[in-house]
């Protein structure tokens, strides 16, 4: 038989109850969060667990109210909520400001060759990361969880974990403690 | 207290995350406070699989590589095989990544 997932369900209803209870008491109560963008955050949430199968239970009628962006999105925006850019592209403004009045030293050439060597060097460096990263990112299962110990003998580890996640064949399983075995 | 991110890649994680880029993106909420949002998930998320769960499993298989980076440590496994009680799933290839648990006791 394979693994259930059955408390999977319980305990993911759990984790969002406990996020949205928790910043109620930290972020709506000092009134840094309105408690309608709180239940968005809720609902939508739900509504995209419930979508991927992780969770079991009906999409309430608040998430409805979402697929209708543009009222809702004109409502609730302040000019609190603006996302700060300019700043960010005054930095890069300075950074390159910065580095211009470089070139016009003495040493302009002799630095401007050692960098362009760096470089070359560190472009193919790049590559190879990149092509390891992309084995590490294309295996489909994958398991989060903590380590209390893990012991090599010869070739043979034996290890230790708990307070894990489990998405392995399409499923989410958690689990307290899980014992490995594995043969290098 | 100390809290893991590694929970954020999970379903639930990234199902979060989402909720939360697509309402700062939209006005409706501001970064800062999505953040502080996730903070709270990646606690309530390690509190939760302390003491809502009680599933114990083995995992066995071939290791293929191993490393050992900033306190956690990558495993991937070939021939992996699951098992909990009497059910068990098989996957050819597994990422296991394991934060280091002394790290939050500290």
């Amino acid at each position: 038989m394979v693994l259930s997932t059955s408390d999977t369900s319980t305990s993911y209803n759990y984790v969002i109850d406990d996020v949205i209870n928790k910043s109620r008491c930290e972020l709506v109560y000092n009134g840094e969060l309105e408690e309608s963008v709180l239940s968005q955050i809720q609902s939508v949430w739900k509504t995209k667990m419930i979508q991927a199968g992780v969770i079991t239970g009906t999409i309430e009628t608040s998430a409805v109210a979402i697929s209708a962006p543009p009222i809702l999105q004109a409502t609730l925006q302040t000019p609190r909520d603006a996302i700060p850019l300019p700043e960010k592209m005054s930095i890069k403004k300075e950074c390159d400001e910065f580095y211009i009045p470089q070139q016009d030293g003495a040493r302009d050439e002799a630095m401007v060759d050692v960098d362009e060597n760096e470089e070359l060097l560190n472009e193919d460096d790049d590559d190879e990361e990149d092509d390891m990263d992309d084995d590490d990112t294309n295996i489909p299962h994958l398991v989060m969880c903590q380590f209390d110990k893990v012991k090599r003998c010869k070739n043979k580890w034996e290890c230790k974990f708990n307070a894990g996640v489990m998405q392995i064949n399409g499923k989410n399983v958690l689990f307290s403690q899980a014992t490995g075995d594995f043969n290098f | 207290m100390a809290t893991f991110e590694l929970y954020r890649r999970s379903t639930i994680g990234m199902c979060l995350t989402e909720t939360l880029d697509e309402m700062v993106q939209s006005g409706t909420l501001s970064p800062e406070l999505a953040i502080q949002v996730l903070v709270q998930f990646d606690k309530s998320m390690t509190e939760a699989l302390e003491s809502q769960v009680k599933t114990k499993v083995s995992i066995k298989g071939h290791l293929h590589t191993y490393r050992f980076c900033d306190n956690v440590w990558t495993f991937i496994l070939q021939d992996a095989m699951f098992k909990s009680d009497d059910r068990q799933e098989n996957v050819s290839r597994v990422k296991i990544v394991a934060c280091d648990s002394k790290l939050l006791t500290q």
